[in-house]
């Protein structure tokens, strides 16, 4: 019953979506997260562990994961995974040399069956550095295109600089929404139903009642 | 040389033809052909044999003499040939010599062609140059004779112009005189003109006062008009107020008659009523019918008064008429009157308007005197301005040729001043061309400056390049070094896990060997059983078999420690692969350092006397080989304590092996440190105390050290570092957050499904409001601290 109630709660927007960004060390995922929060650009350290935060986007919550991405805490992200909305997957446009690590994390993480459901945004992020791999060479490189099934956007960002950051958070917001829409359309389709069959029941109840009534 | 040479060869031919050509018929008489050959000697030969072919008897003794004479004479000739010969080699040589002298001189005679020819090419050049220059040199001195030629005209021109400029001067300065002057008679002029003018001035006041008198006549005649018409109203008004009085006074009049007669007309008729009113009713009806006559009569006569009355009242109306027209007559004439009065009055008018205008015409008469004047003075002015005209205009042409020629002054000034350049930019093109050689030197210099400069940085290029090789090579040789280490620790492995096999080699033998000995009991039994004879052999049998069973305890308790071993050097290992450039320098921590001194002292106290050995073997072992060398203290100490426990085991007193157990649990952080050490590890240390109860006092002595030191290097490892993290948020957030890192915690613990499930529970039976507690055990397997309520 109290699963169900939050359940509805959650549908009518008072529960924060959940959302991770992962990604390789140094791809810039906590300098995202706070400038996703505070609108600022503040000193990192190598995160050893993970950061959450409350980020409010157009009266949509998000419970933004930032988990670390070292190469020996990696395996740990899917401890993290269940009842995920999105993913926001941060790819260092720089670093020529690990995208194919940055691959396949992202490959391996797609393969599990709870994030089955959630909504995947590649940043290409450090566009601001001359020389920065282009959208559609992350794009390629990552291997997007030949994703199916899953609702995927990519974004050019600049946490530095804050660009592309307000777009991004713009589609995952639109797309939340909408995903939530169709299924509320469903829920309250079923909710008039029952509704409706109980209010039968309960006159065919009441009928029955005057019946034992008359009888007696 | 070759001269005296061909002299000498042409003497010898000169003087030896015959010689040779003899010495050539001896020596080669069956030669047919070469005596054709030597052309001058035939004869000769010929003239000699022919004949000695007729007579040989007779003359063969000349002959014989004659031969050896000529053998003698070959002889010589012989000689002389070699000699010749001899000559003939040094000649070559010096032949040879002096081709090679000649050729070498040929070719320097070539060379010095060559070098003539190039001298003279260069001396061409030099010389085309020089008439380059030369013809050059003499165009510019041209050109600055002719410059100068120039100059000089042009000063010659100066100077006339100068000259000419004198007088021109005085003509300037006399007209400028003369403008004086004008000026002065200007100024006259202009005084007449401004008297003129201040008359012009009074003569307009005095017309302005005579058209004011003017205008103030103009208004009285106006006046007097109003007047008169004003009069002319009056006299009309008075006129028609008296009509109409006189026509109100007769028709008053004629109506007070008019009602006289009405009034006795009544009299008369009320009268007659009177008498009437007395008779009876048929008189009365004839006295009405008579006064109706009567009426009538009346009526009639009343109609007959009114038709009078009409036509007195057309009467009147003509009269009236008449009157009218009297009147307007009158009026007329009154206006006639009013006419001539008016034509007075114009008269009068134009009268004074003639006057007017006469004044008038005076007054411009007067001012047009005044305007001639002026104007006759203003031409005078403007006579004498044309001629001032004319003169700022000659001075002004004057100015402008004097400026002309001050132009051409500077003109010719100019063209000295750009000739004068010239002459001074060929100088300094001379110079340029002087400065530029310098400059292309400079450039040189400098160019061979570069290029040692760039020498130095191709050497220090190649410095560095050699230093990177060296780096390089350093880089490799740590690396060899590195995978040196690594094979050797791999080496240090392989032999343990092959010491390992043996011995397990050897335990299975010994199983085999034992189960070989239990077979042979069991027969032996079996024999004994049917025989009864073999007890003693049994009871030797039973021996070996508990020999065999301690040593293979022994082997079994060795394997252990072996494995023991092995798991430290792996993490040994492991750790020097993590962090190799960190340096072992620390030495252990205080608190455990105090900790096992103090527990030493208690011990010692208790069990010196019993075991002294045990103690200093023990505490030396672990306290010296710990300040020695960390890097063997994880094995090394175990492996002594427990060999020498081992082999003290027996003798050690019970009382040592108690006090020591209190000792190792005041120590309750080994426990609690020991969590990340392998689960090996600890079944290690439990087995062992399982065999032995004083073992895991020194084990544990030393793994606390051991433990401390992992615990260092845990701090640095990332996964602990990982799992602090985690660990410190699961517990610090609420509930609901707190619920989504059970699986990372459960992940880096190795926590069970169920174990993980009820943490999940329980979480969710904090949140909630209902529900019942997960079931946590109870007892020694209580999860839970119980509440205290």
């Amino acid at each position: 019953m109290g699963g169900l109630l939050s359940y509805f709660s959650g549908l009518f927007g008072s529960k924060e979506r959940r959302i991770l960004i992962l990604g390789l060390d140094g791809a810039g995922k906590t300098t995202i997260l706070y400038r996703l929060q505070v609108g600022e650009v503040v000193t990192t350290i190598p995160t050893i562990g993970f950061n959450v935060e409350t980020v409010t986007y157009k009266n949509l919550k998000f419970q933004v994961w930032d988990l670390g991405g070292q190469t020996s805490i990696r395996p740990y992200w899917r401890c993290y995974y269940s009842n995920t909305d999105a993913i926001i997957y941060v790819v260092d446009s720089m670093d020529r040399d690990r995208i194919g690590i940055s691959k396949q994390e992202l490959v391996s993480m797609l393969e599990e069956d709870e994030l089955k459901k959630s909504v995947l945004v590649v940043f290409a992020n450090k566009q601001d550095i001359e020389g920065a791999m282009t959208v559609t060479e992350v794009a390629n490189a990552l291997g997007l295109p030949a994703l199916k099934n899953r609702k995927y956007q990519i974004f050019k960002t600049s946490a530095i600089k804050g660009e592309g950051l307000d777009e991004a958070m713009e589609w995952l917001s639109n797309t939340l929404i909408q995903n939530k829409e169709r299924v509320l359309v469903v829920v309250v389709i079923v909710v008039v139903v029952v509704v409706v069959v109980v209010i039968k029941l309960h006159v065919a109840a009441k009928m029955i009642d005057h019946h034992s009534t008359d009888l007696t | 040389m070759f001269a005296k040479l061909k002299k000498k060869i042409e003497t010898d031919d000169a003087a030896s033809p015959g010689r040779i050509g003899r010495a050539e018929s001896v020596t080669s008489l069956p030669r047919a052909g070469s005596t054709q050959f030597l052309g001058p000697s035939p004869p000769c030969s010929a003239t000699s044999e022919n004949p000695s072919m007729k007579d040989v008897t007779v003359s063969n003794d000349e002959t014989a003499r004659l031969l050896l004479r000529k053998t003698e004479q070959c002889k010589k000739l012989e000689g002389n040939i070699s000699g010749k010969c001899d000559e003939k080699n040094e000649l070559k040589a010096s032949l040879r010599e002096a081709e090679s002298y000649k050729s070498r001189f040929f070719k320097k005679e070539e060379e010095n062609d060559e070098f003539e020819d190039l001298a003279t090419q260069e001396l061409a050049k030099v010389k085309h140059l020089l008439i380059n220059t030369e013809e050059a040199l003499t165009a510019c001195r041209a050109e600055l004779e002719g410059k100068t030629r120039q100059c000089q005209a042009a000063e010659t021109q100066v100077e006339k112009l100068t000259d000419e400029l004198g007088p021109l001067k005085q003509k300037l300065s006399s007209i400028e005189a003369e403008n004086v002057k004008l000026k002065e008679e200007v100024n006259e002029r202009s005084d007449v003109i401004m008297m003129l003018t201040k008359e012009k001035a009074a003569f307009d006041r005095r017309l302005d006062e005579l058209n004011s008198d003017m205008t103030k006549k103009l208004s009285e005649i106006s006046r007097l008009e109003e007047q008169l018409s004003d009069l002319d109203n009056e006299h009309k008004t008075l006129l028609r107020n008296s009509d109409i009085q006189r026509n109100k006074s007769s028709k008053l009049l004629e109506e007070k008659d008019e009602h006289i007669e009405t009034l006795q007309e009544r009299v008369r008729t009320l009268e007659q009523r009177v008498s009437n009113s007395t008779l009876s009713g048929d008189d009365k009806t004839a006295a009405l019918e008579a006064e109706r006559t009567k009426l009538e009569e009346k009526l009639s006569e009343a109609r007959q008064q009114l038709t009078e009355v009409k036509s007195t009242w057309s009467d009147k109306i003509t009269h009236l008429e008449h009157q009218i027209q009297i009147l307007e007559h009158e009026i007329n004439t009154q206006k006639l009157k009013a006419m001539d009065n008016e034509t007075q009055l114009r008269a009068k008018i134009s009268l004074l308007e003639s006057e007017l205008t006469e004044m008038e015409k005076a007054r411009q008469a007067e001012a047009s005197e005044a305007k001639s004047k002026v104007a006759h003075f203003e031409g005078e002015s403007a006579r004498f301005l044309e001629k001032e005209l004319k003169l700022e205009e000659q001075s002004r042409v004057l100015d402008a040729k004097i400026s002309k020629l001050q132009e051409e002054i500077t003109k010719k000034d100019e063209e000295i001043a750009s000739l004068k350049q010239q002459v001074r930019e060929l100088q300094s093109a001379q110079e340029h061309m002087s400065s530029l050689e310098g400059s292309v030197a400079e450039a040189e210099k400098r160019r061979d400056e570069f290029e040692t400069h760039l020498r130095g940085s191709e050497s220090e290029k190649e410095k560095l390049l050699e230093r990177n090789a060296d780096l390089l090579q350093q880089i490799q040789c740590l690396k060899s070094s590195h995978a040196d280490s690594k094979k050797e620790l791999q080496r240090v492995i392989d032999l343990k896990t092959q010491t390992i096999e043996a011995l397990q080699k050897a335990e299975v033998a010994m199983r085999q060997r034992l189960d070989g000995l239990e077979r042979q009991i069991d027969q032996n039994e079996i024999v004994k059983v049917e025989s009864g004879l073999y007890s003693e052999r049994i009871d030797e049998m039973s021996a070996t078999i508990a020999t065999q069973q301690a040593q293979l305890t022994e082997k079994n308790r060795l394997l252990k420690k072996q494995e023991q071993t092995l798991k430290d050097l792996r993490l040994t290992l492991q750790r020097e692969l993590k962090v190799q450039a960190l340096p072992n320098d620390e030495a252990p921590e205080p608190a455990a350092n105090s900790a096992s001194g103090g527990r030493l002292e208690g011990a010692t106290g208790a069990g010196r006397a019993s075991s002294p050995g045990f103690y200093n073997s023990s505490s030396s072992s672990s306290s010296s080989q710990h300040q020695q060398n960390h890097h063997h203290l994880h094995h090394q100490p175990h492996s002594n304590t427990n060999q020498s426990n081992f082999m003290q085991g027996n003798s050690t007193h019970p009382s040592a092996s108690q006090s020591f157990h209190p000792a190792t649990s005041t120590n309750p952080s080994a426990a609690v440190l020991a969590v990340q050490s392998s689960s090996a590890y600890s079944s290690s240390v439990v087995s062992l105390t399982a065999q032995s109860p004083s073992v895991p006092s020194g084990a544990q002595d030393s793994l606390t050290a051991h433990t401390a030191s992992v615990k260092r290097d845990l701090d640095k490892d990332v996964n602990f570092m990982y799992l602090k993290h985690v660990v410190l948020k699961f517990m610090l957030s609420r509930e609901a957050e707190a619920i989504q890192l059970i699986k990372a915690v459960s992940m880096l613990l190795n926590f069970t499904q169920q174990e993980q499930q009820l943490i999940k529970d329980t979480l969710e039976w904090k949140m909630s409001w209902f529900g019942h507690r997960p079931p946590l055990g109870k007892g020694q397997k209580a999860k839970v601290i119980p509440p205290t309520l």
